[in-house]
Formats: structure tokens, C-alpha cells, sequence
């Protein structure tokens, strides 16, 4: 039987190497995601309004008007007075910014706190692994709303009292990925040769194996950021969160517990509760973009 | 099991520590000695271990009542809440879920994905507060707080329900959410797997396939995810029970935090690291009767 004769051989398209970097690439695979840039500028906006709050809101957010008390919106008012006179939409805009800096001062908190204890403990093993993560159990068998309750109610509720319970009591889940994340690393070469080289112990758990587990790290932290600000509005909600004069989004739905307010004044409580809804959702979807991009086969 | 249970109820103690030093500044003297808080932290933390022990959770700074009785008295409406609102939500969420993973990147999953993020961003306050809004204040059909009907002496069957309804609705939510979103993704990594193409091969219809093969499998890791979403579940009460006037332990919570009544908080507490425990073993059983492989 005759081989067929090979007439011309087609030119093989060398297919495109991509040469990007990891980062570069997640960039790409965030981008693709639409919601999620969608996301990022509510997001962007909502940081915006709560950085340029003294300046969009028509008055101050603390004094009332004595000729409007509980009135609805109007032009004066677009979003109407509370209870005591002062200016809804001016509080909601000052109300951004106490809402955003705790997601994002407890987040992090909490990031550092979980990535150190998770890093030690995946990096030593042994009985310091074990003392840690008996802890982390410990914290986790216990509900978390009622803890940062306990905790606020002893060291008095406050802005920064919240800020620093939340972040004080969030980090188990970080420390749990840090740890296994460390827990897989440790056995890799190049931790070997940063060992055989004499990096000290700090050295190689944060230079040389902590940026490889940064990715897990970054969702986590997105994520609890978002929860951080839903457990703020629900510890303000109850009274136990921001004290007013302050306004949070938690707050100003406080006064919704009235049945009458609830009721009769929905200006009250729907645009802040609202605020909250778009705030959360959109770092949710942010955190759901990153976490796609950095791992596709990751689910939730 | 039982080691893990004693390390997990033993941490009533650094809330204890925490407690103790503000509680001694407002009071009496006269009170501080009748309720022997003049006695160094240490002391009184070892004697209420010691009770603890015998099963006395010691009793309330407020009304003198034992902690234990004020708790189990709370416990029931609180269990019937978080009972229904754990039911409610897997009925709703698996089969979202699974009709999510089916048709992936259809339509309906992109609108179960936005509903499932939507039903966890959204605090569980405002969504009690419009479901009052609604269908308590406005159309008037479901009652807005309590477990029943006030001043009645046996109230029936569907007066309990309707007082159940929007409370539990409420609690689900964000537990739906997370639920969907689990379902999804564990059907989806069954779906790709070796034995579900062989069942296939073999010829089995769709149908089978799926429920027999697949989702068995994909609920597994489920059962796990419910026993994690307890304490989630307890801290939504909390919040839950403030809205609807539910009067469970959430609120007994709130009562005790504001009456500063110390003994009850800890009481509290522990209980629900307990029942909190008790969940995830009832879990871990579950998982092992669902799943021959693993052995206790």
C-alpha cells in the first residue's frame, strides 16, 4: 500500500506562549468576570462618597432642624429627618464612612491576626500546631455574634471598641487556611534551600512561603470584610454597636425597632438598610471575582 | 469526642476573666459580699467551675432565679425557631442548588447565583424588618411578634405556625444562600467524576444518574456545611429574636447584656458552645451513616 504522498507540510503555528505572571493572569481572569468589576466600582463609589461625605452632604449630619421633626423627604429634605430633626441623607453619607472603615480596619485586623497564628502553626507543627489550633476550635464552637455581644458589652460599646472586637474574634477561619496552606509548603525545595541556606525561621515563613499563600488569604480577607460590616450593622442594630450622635448604617435602623417608625416612617430605615445590601453585596461579588481568578477551580 | 466536648465547654473561663473586673465598679458593697464578688477573680471562677460540675449554673444577678431554669425555660422557642428555619432552608436550597448545577451557566443559574449572594449580604434585621413591614403591618395577614397570640390559654396549632412563619423565613435566608452555593459545587465536581460517566455508559437515564448517583454523593460534604452553620444560626437568633419578639434564648441575651446580669451571660454562653457541640457530633454521625467509608 503506497503512503499517501505528503504533499506540504502545514506550517505549525507555534501556539501564543502566554508569558504573564501569575498576578497578571488572575488580573485578566477578574476582568473577565462582569459582575465583579461591576462590583469593584460600586464599591470605588460607595469609598468615594464616604471619603467626600463632609462635602455631598447638604448639611451637618448632627444638628436637627426644629421645624422638621420625623418629616418625610422633601426638597429641603430629600430623604427626610429622624426622630430628632437631623438630615437622613446627610447621616447616611457621613454614615459610609464608620460602615466602610470598620469592614476595613477589623478585616485586616483580623488578617493579620489569623496569617501569624496560622503561619506559626503550620511552619513548627508539633505540639505549638496542636496548642493553636485547640484554640482556633475553641472560638469557632462558639457563636460569633454572641461573643463580640459579651466582649462589646464589658469593654463598653464604641466606634473603636467594635472595630477591634470584630477583629479580634474573626481570625479563626484565616489561621485555618493559613496553617494549611503552610501545612503543604513546608514539605516543598525551596523552603529546603531557604533552610540550607540559613534563612532564619521568620524569614523563610514570611518572606519565602507566605507570599505563595497570599491568594487564599486575599479572599478570606474580602469576604470577612464584608461580614465585618454586616456584624457592625447588627451589633449597632441591637444598640450595642456605634453610639450614636455617630451615624452607622447599623444604627440608623435602630430606631426601626419602634413599630411606629417602622410603620409610618420608612425613610428611616430603608435607605440605610439598603446601603448595607449594596455595600456587602458588592465586596461579596469583589471576593467572588478574586477568588476565580486567583484559583478557577476553587468553589465556595 | 467526649475530650474534645470538656476543651470546648471549658472556655466559659477567659469570658469569665474578661466579666468579672467591670462588674465589681457600679455595685454595692453590701451586694459584692452577698454575691461574693469581693473575692478575687480566681476564686469565684474556680467556684463557679466547681458548681458548674455539679450542674448549677449559678444564679442571676436580676431576679435571683437559677441560670439553668431562666436558660431551659428559653430553650424550646429558640430550638423551634432554628429547627424550622434549618428545614425550611434545605428544602428551599438543594433543590436551587441542584437545578443550579444541572444547567450551569443557563439563566436560571445565574439568577440562583445573584440570589444566593443577595440572601447572605442581606442582614438578617432588614430582611425581618421588610417581611414586618409587609405582611405583618401593611397587608396584615401574619402576626409581627410574640410566639403566640398574647392572653390566649391554649392557642391552636396554626396560631403557633403563623407566628413562625416570618421569624423563620428570616433565619433561612442567609443560610439558604451559603446552602446553594455548596449543593451547586459539590454536584458540580460529582458530575465530572468517573462513575458518573460509567453510569452513563451503562445507559442509565439522566434521571438516575443524577439523584441516584450524583447527588448522594454531592450531599455528603452538605451535612458538614449544616453542622458548621449552628453557631451561624445561633447568632441570627440573636438578632432574629430581637426583631420578631420571639422570646428565646437571643433575647434572653440581649435582656441579660443590657441588665448586666453576668451569670446568666456566662450560663448562656456555655450552653450554646455546648449545644454548638452537640450539633457537629450529630453532624459527624450523620456524615458516617450517610457515607459507609467512614467509621467512627
Amino acid at each position: 500500500m503506497a503512503l499517501p504522498q505528503i504533499k506540504h507540510i502545514e506550517p505549525v503555528t507555534e501556539p501564543i506562549v502566554d508569558a504573564k505572571s501569575y498576578w497578571a493572569m488572575a488580573r485578566r481572569r477578574f476582568l473577565r468576570h462582569k459582575l465583579a468589576v461591576v462590583s469593584l466600582c460600586v464599591l470605588a463609589l460607595l469609598v468615594l462618597i464616604a471619603i467626600f461625605a463632609s462635602q455631598l452632604a447638604p448639611m451637618s449630619p448632627y444638628i436637627s432642624d426644629p421645624t422638621a421633626f420625623s418629616a418625610p423627604p422633601s426638597a429641603h429634605h430629600l430623604l427626610g429627618t429622624d426622630l430628632i430633626g437631623r438630615d437622613v441623607l446627610s447621616r447616611l453619607l457621613y454614615a459610609s464612612r464608620i460602615s466602610l472603615s470598620v469592614g476595613l480596619v477589623s478585616s485586616s485586623l483580623f488578617v493579620i491576626i489569623g496569617t501569624m497564628l496560622g503561619a506559626v502553626a503550620g511552619y513548627y507543627g508539633g505540639w505549638v500546631d496542636t496548642a493553636v489550633m485547640r484554640f482556633t476550635d475553641m472560638i469557632l464552637s462558639f457563636p460569633v455574634l454572641m461573643l463580640i455581644l459579651v466582649v462589646v458589652s464589658v469593654v463598653g460599646p464604641s466606634l473603636y471598641n467594635v472595630m477591634a472586637v470584630i477583629g479580634l474574634i474573626g481570625w479563626p477561619g484565616v489561621a485555618r487556611l493559613v496553617r494549611s496552606s503552610f501545612l503543604s509548603l513546608r514539605e516543598q525545595d525551596f523552603v529546603e534551600a531557604a533552610k540550607a541556606s540559613g534563612a532564619s525561621d521568620a524569614a523563610i515563613m514570611f518572606r519565602h512561603m507566605l507570599p505563595n499563600a497570599l491568594g487564599p488569604v486575599l479572599v478570606a480577607g474580602t469576604f470577612g470584610a464584608a461580614s465585618a460590616i454586616l456584624t457592625e450593622a447588627g451589633l449597632s442594630f441591637l444598640g450595642l454597636g456605634v453610639q450614636p450622635p455617630i451615624a452607622s448604617w447599623g444604627n440608623m435602623l435602630n430606631d426601626a425597632q419602634s413599630m411606629t417608625v417602622l410603620h409610618t416612617m420608612p425613610w428611616l430605615w430603608v435607605p440605610p438598610g439598603v446601603m448595607i445590601v449594596v455595600a456587602v453585596l458588592a465586596i461579596n461579588f469583589v471576593g467572588d471575582g478574586i477568588r476565580d481568578a486567583l484559583d478557577p477551580r476553587m468553589q465556595l | 469526642m467526649i475530650s474534645y466536648l470538656i476543651i470546648n465547654a471549658a472556655p466559659g473561663n477567659p469570658v469569665t476573666m474578661l466579666l468579672n473586673p467591670n462588674m465589681s465598679a457600679g455595685d454595692l458593697h453590701s451586694l459584692e459580699v452577698a454575691l461574693g464578688l469581693n473575692q478575687p477573680v480566681w476564686v469565684r471562677y474556680w467556684e463557679w467551675l466547681i458548681q458548674l460540675v455539679h450542674g448549677n449554673l449559678g444564679f442571676s444577678y436580676v431576679n435571683y432565679q437559677p441560670v439553668l431554669a431562666r436558660i431551659l425555660r428559653r430553650l424550646p422557642a429558640t430550638a423551634e425557631l432554628m429547627i424550622s428555619a434549618i428545614l425550611l432552608s434545605y428544602i428551599v436550597a438543594i433543590p436551587i442548588g441542584v437545578i443550579s448545577a444541572v444547567r450551569q451557566y443557563s439563566a436560571v443559574d445565574h439568577v440562583s447565583t445573584i440570589g444566593a449572594f443577595l440572601g447572605f449580604s442581606v442582614p438578617s434585621f432588614f430582611i425581618g424588618l421588610i417581611l414586618l413591614y409587609v405582611f405583618a403591618l401593611n397587608m396584615n395577614v401574619l402576626p409581627a411578634s410574640g410566639q403566640v397570640t398574647v392572653g390566649v390559654v391554649s392557642p391552636s396549632i396554626g396560631d403557633y405556625l403563623s407566628h413562625l412563619i416570618l421569624p423563620a423565613i428570616t433565619l433561612a435566608l442567609g443560610n439558604i444562600g451559603i446552602t446553594v452555593r455548596y449543593v451547586r459545587g459539590a454536584l458540580l465536581d460529582c458530575i465530572r467524576q468517573d462513575y458518573v460517566r460509567t453510569a452513563r455508559a451503562k445507559g442509565l437515564g439522566e434521571r438516575v444518574v443524577l439523584y441516584k448517583h450524583a447527588l448522594h454523593n454531592a450531599l455528603l460534604p452538605v451535612i458538614t456545611i449544616a453542622g458548621l452553620q449552628i453557631p451561624v444560626l445561633f447568632s441570627g437568633a440573636v438578632i432574629t429574636e430581637q426583631v420578631f419578639g420571639w422570646p428565646g434564648m437571643g433575647q434572653l441575651t440581649i435582656q441579660a447584656i443590657t441588665q448586666r446580669d453576668y451569670p446568666t451571660i456566662m450560663g448562656i454562653t456555655l450552653i450554646a458552645a455546648v449545644l454548638v457541640v452537640a450539633g457537629n457530633l450529630v453532624a459527624d454521625l450523620c456524615y458516617s451513616l450517610a457515607d459507609p467509608r467512614i467509621r467512627l
